[in-house]
């Protein structure tokens, strides 16, 4: 009896011995199968995602918003070429020379009409903000442009605006600082018109066969003038308030094909309807699951609220929608309103 | 299963795994938005006047209001809450998963977000930013996860943000000999600065400029590179006290009190910077710098707030918590009160 005992203890030594044995065994496996696939799917990924015939509007966003951005352009330029580059991204396309053709804008309205809505798509939500008279658009800068740029609903408040959205682009610097994503809207980049006044670059600085490109300009009946102009032109043709990003989005109500895909990101951009109407528009993302707009779904939005010339202005963490008071959006960085060169508001 | 057999198998696991997660992201995340709805809605007024309702419990620390007053913050049980301060009501969807202690936040200037430093299970500290408007209601994470910052016993956090360049800056301290300062930019990067020692810090609200005092060698020291030391003539042992908004630096003439303090830009001379007498010595900690540049004398024994510059006075009764916006902020039994100056 002792001995079956003995032997029945020693066999189920033996088979809790294998158990674990086999135990050890799995969870080895089970490991090198982990490693494997993160090893094997950082080795392949590139090749799947940037050479396969599949997977265009993935490898489009990837390339676009790598590119945009001087810290990650290796995610790209380490696997493609300028040229594959180019063409995923579309840069290089033949632009459709167009003469804007402004008789077809008949300002319609006059009064103080003014729409706030929300926008809400599966990838973005955002805010517009439609003003019936034109002219009550313009465009407002920092009080001390050169030394430090000011945030979107500062400008509109010094303004007494109701509403305001950010414009133009800047050097991504401090005025006393070396490290850069310091900028605080201090450097402009482009140009600004207000009341007529050529504001920057200084007119002493002015380059008069310096193009600008994606201008947003108005003139004194209220017309939206979009493209490429130099200051000079600008000014012959009228107009009062203006500044540069781009790129152009809707001219004469086609929509542009010329620009390279930036990927989804928070946007900012301007239009006009047939009737004279205005349209702001701030689309937010950089948030959670929701990236932000393509350029491509911004000039969705501005087409399907019938706007017949649109622009795209600066985006990114500058991307803010200042009405009535409040900024209402939630921008990108820390949630926190980023200071900005220029904007642009609707008088009270 | 055969090595060679078993690799086979895997392989084309990871391009099943692969190909469906790039199909998701093909067709549904990066795809063109094809489902765009416009609503006509209310946008969100600013609230005009501000009566408090908030209780606190005696638990409560580190009381702070957002700069325009209508919401209020403080640290109970290891964790922040905000309230409405009209209503004292729990704003949403400020959460915490298990295991998180909250070690400090700070108000942005400006708005009503607060950015909240989490030690998670005692290994790392991350940062959120959480806005405190209806419809905003959400914690984002700063940072990503390979940026961490490592926690520590005991360890105690302290920020400082620019609101222009959106810098923040972070001193950790691990010991009571050792403190590490961390720099979260507008893109998310974290830097380690090279410090060890630290005191109270300051940052310029304009620009990219960070002072700190060096306990070490009883020293202010700047991340600017052409003024790396706040050197006064005539001081041995400043004191750091703050900055406005205007680029402005307050130094006390003493580490731990002072009876005056003097004040100016990191890009001037310090020989041209102006100075405030305070009349008697004062400790450093009861100095407070307003972001417009008024010097306040806070004398919690007689609950009396004196301007250093005019010499006014104003009283209040209970605990003193902060000064915000010319408001004195403090609890009289529990009670939340704003004294206007």
């Amino acid at each position: 009896m002792k001995n079956k005992s003995n032997s029945r203890q020693y066999n189920t030594r033996m088979v809790k011995g294998k158990t674990q044995v086999k135990k050890v065994k799995k969870l080895k496996l089970v490991v090198y199968f982990i490693i494997f696939q993160v090893l094997f799917g950082i080795a392949t990924a590139p090749i799947i995602v940037y050479y396969s015939p599949f997977f265009t509007n993935l490898r489009k966003n990837i390339v676009g918003t790598a590119m945009s951005t001087d810290s990650h352009e290796f995610i790209a330029t380490l696997f493609l070429s300028q040229k594959q580059i180019d063409e995923i991204i579309g840069s290089g396309k033949a632009s459709v020379a167009m003469t804007q053709d402004l008789s077809k804008v008949n300002i319609a309205y006059k009064d103080k009409g003014i729409k706030f809505s929300k926008i809400n798509g599966n990838k973005f939500n955002g805010y517009m903000v439609i003003i019936d008279d034109p002219t009550r658009v313009k465009v407002g800068y920092s009080s001390k442009l050169g030394i430090t740029g000011q945030k979107t609903s500062q400008i509109a408040k010094e303004n007494n605006a109701v509403a305001a959205i950010n414009g133009g682009g800047f050097d991504d610097k401090g005025n006393n600082s070396t490290a850069i994503y310091t900028g605080d809207g201090a450097l402009p980049i482009g140009l600004i018109i207000s009341k007529g006044n050529l504001i920057f670059p200084k007119p002493n600085d002015l380059n008069h066969q310096q193009v600008y490109k994606g201008v947003a300009a108005i003139n004194g009946e209220g017309d939206l003038i979009v493209g490429d102009f130099t200051v000079d032109q600008l000014l012959n043709k009228g107009v009062k308030e203006a500044l540069s990003f781009g790129p152009t989005l809707i001219e004469n109500g086609q929509e542009t094909t010329d620009f390279t895909s930036q990927g989804a990101d928070p946007r900012t951009a301007i239009g006009q309807r047939r009737d004279g109407a205005i349209i702001l528009l701030t689309i937010d993302g950089r948030q959670g699951l929701q990236a932000g707009a393509e350029l491509e779904d911004v000039q969705k939005v501005m087409e399907q609220e019938g706007a017949w010339n649109a622009v795209n202005l600066d985006g990114g963490a500058s991307t803010t929608m200042y009405y009535n008071g409040k900024v209402q959006n939630s921008p990108s960085d820390k949630s926190m309103e980023r200071p900005v060169p220029t904007a642009i508001y609707v008088t009270n | 299963m055969k090595a060679s057999k078993r690799i086979f198998v895997w392989i084309i696991i990871s391009l099943v795994l692969q190909c469906s997660v790039y199909v998701f992201l093909d067709k549904v995340y990066y795809a063109p938005e094809g489902n765009i709805k416009y609503t006509d809605v209310t946008p969100q007024v600013p609230q005009k006047k501000i009566t408090p309702k908030v209780v606190l419990n005696s638990y409560a620390k580190n009381i702070s209001l957002s700069d325009d007053l209508c919401y209020t913050a403080y640290i109970s049980n290891g964790q922040v809450t905000v309230v409405d301060t009209n209503t004292g009501k729990a704003t949403g969807n400020l959460t915490y998963a298990s295991g998180v202690k909250c070690l400090a936040y700070t108000w942005i200037p400006h708005s009503d977000v607060v950015i909240i430093a989490e030690e998670l299970n005692g290994k790392q500290i991350k940062f959120y930013s959480y806005d405190a408007e209806p419809e905003k209601q959400e914690k984002v994470e700063i940072g990503s996860a390979k940026d961490s910052v490592p926690a520590g016993r005991n360890v105690t956090v302290d920020m400082r943000i620019s609101d222009q360049t959106g810098v923040l800056y972070v001193k950790v301290g691990y010991s009571e000999t050792l403190d590490k300062i961390y720099r979260i930019d507008r893109n998310e990067t974290i830097n380690r600065i090279v410090a060890t020692n630290v005191g109270i810090m300051a940052e310029d609200y304009d620009d990219d400029q960070l002072a700190y005092e060096d306990l070490v060698h009883d020293t202010i020291r700047t991340d600017y590179t052409p003024k790396p030391r706040i050197a006064i003539s005539g001081v041995y042992k400043p004191g750091l006290i703050g900055s406005d908004e205007n680029d402005n630096f307050y130094v006390g003439n003493g580490v731990e009190q002072s009876s005056k303090v003097y004040y100016g830009k990191l890009t001037d001379n310090t020989s041209s910077w102006k100075n405030i007498s305070l009349g008697t010595m004062v400790k450093n900690n009861s100095i407070v710098i307003t972001q417009n540049g008024n010097v306040y004398i806070v004398d919690r024994e007689n609950s009396k707030v004196t301007d250093a510059k005019s010499n006014k006075s104003y009283s209040y009764e209970g605990n003193f918590w902060q000064i915000n916006d010319g408001y004195i902020v403090y609890t009289d039994g529990g009670k939340l009160m704003i004294k206007k100056m």
